[in-house]
């Protein structure tokens, strides 16, 4: 068995730094290359806009919705490069880092598919987490649907 | 640091679909970390209800019924050691009775696991809305990480 590329959605919360920190075990194990995701969910108006579930065909709507996307999406890349650095310096160099536009468990699994990726790191408590027991609302769907193996990591206690 | 020494891997016998993608990827990496391996078996002791259908076993008492129910455990988790063994590693098993996710998640703390991969259950049609009850609370439970693994015949759905 081979763990050659590995998925690691992030929120910038604890639970996904140890996530990373799980998914190196097995980069360096099995020389896995690490694809660290972010998603970027936009402001207010959530990602149903982009869908179409708004009017968009009028020039100034449409690109009001493009310049929100595109400052949602920047300020992703900039908090991501920043959270890495931050929490693991050079270690992460090498390792492709992704920010995408959308409903996270979508992209997640969107880009698990694409990239064929042989498994997938994320931590169950991510931002929105309030109780011990409780699996964030992403991280249990990414669990069912994805269609790899799925590991997944508590914050540390 | 986070490092894999002992792996626990909670098989299903009655299950063997769930298990057959399970038990070697398990294996696989404990191979690879040069971890232990604990393959864990939660049987049930029959109940009233499951009696039903054996009537004689009316006769036995509650701890003939017990210790009968252990011993084919036993055998059931011994041929599939047999089965599935590997010259590099010895997986150790482990035998309980109760509910599964309970005692999974028990052992896990007394042996200080550090990875537990469990399989998800398919069933037909809705299998991308269920996750299998065990699985799904381990998952929600466990301090350490877990690898759920998908049965071979999985489909996805994007819902």
């Amino acid at each position: 068995m081979k763990i050659r590329k590995v998925l690691i959605p992030v929120d910038f919360s604890p639970s996904s730094k140890r996530a990373l920190n799980c998914a190196l075990v097995f980069a360096r194990k099995y020389q896995s290359k690490l694809f660290i995701l972010a998603c970027s969910e936009g402001y207010v108006i959530g990602p149903e806009v982009i869908k179409g579930h708004w009017d968009s065909s009028d020039q100034q709507t449409h690109n009001l919705l493009e310049a929100i996307k595109a400052q949602s999406q920047k300020e992703t890349e900039e908090r991501l490069s920043k959270f890495l650095e931050d929490a693991f310096g050079e270690e992460l160099a090498g390792h492709e880092r992704l920010v995408v536009y959308g409903i996270p468990y979508e992209e997640i699994i969107r880009a698990a598919r694409r990239l064929q990726v042989d498994m997938i790191i994320l931590g169950t408590m991510g931002r929105t987490g309030i109780e011990r027991l409780m699996l964030g609302s992403t991280a249990e769907k990414v669990v069912r649907l994805a269609h790899c193996p799925v590991m997944t990591v508590r914050r540390e206690e | 640091m986070w490092e894999i020494k002992k792996v626990l891997v909670p098989i299903d016998l009655s299950d063997t679909e769930s298990t057959s993608n399970t038990f070697p990827f398990a294996q696989s990496l404990a191979e690879e970390f040069g971890a232990e391996l604990y393959v864990i078996y939660v049987y049930q002791i029959p109940t009233l209800i499951d009696l039903l259908s054996a009537p004689l076993a009316f006769l036995k008492s509650k701890e003939e019924l017990a210790e009968g129910a252990r011993v084919a455990a036993e055998e059931r988790l011994s041929s599939f050691l047999d089965k599935t063994s590997s010259p590099t590693i010895k997986p150790q098993g482990l035998i309980r009775s109760g509910t599964p996710y309970e005692e999974i998640l028990q052992v896990a703390q007394e042996l200080t696991i550090d990875l537990i991969v469990i399989g998800t259950r398919a069933l037909k049609g809705i299998d991308h809305l269920l996750l299998g009850s065990t699985a799904e609370r381990v998952v929600r439970m466990a301090s350490c990480p877990v690898i759920t693994i998908k049965p071979k015949n999985f489909r996805f759905v994007m819902p």
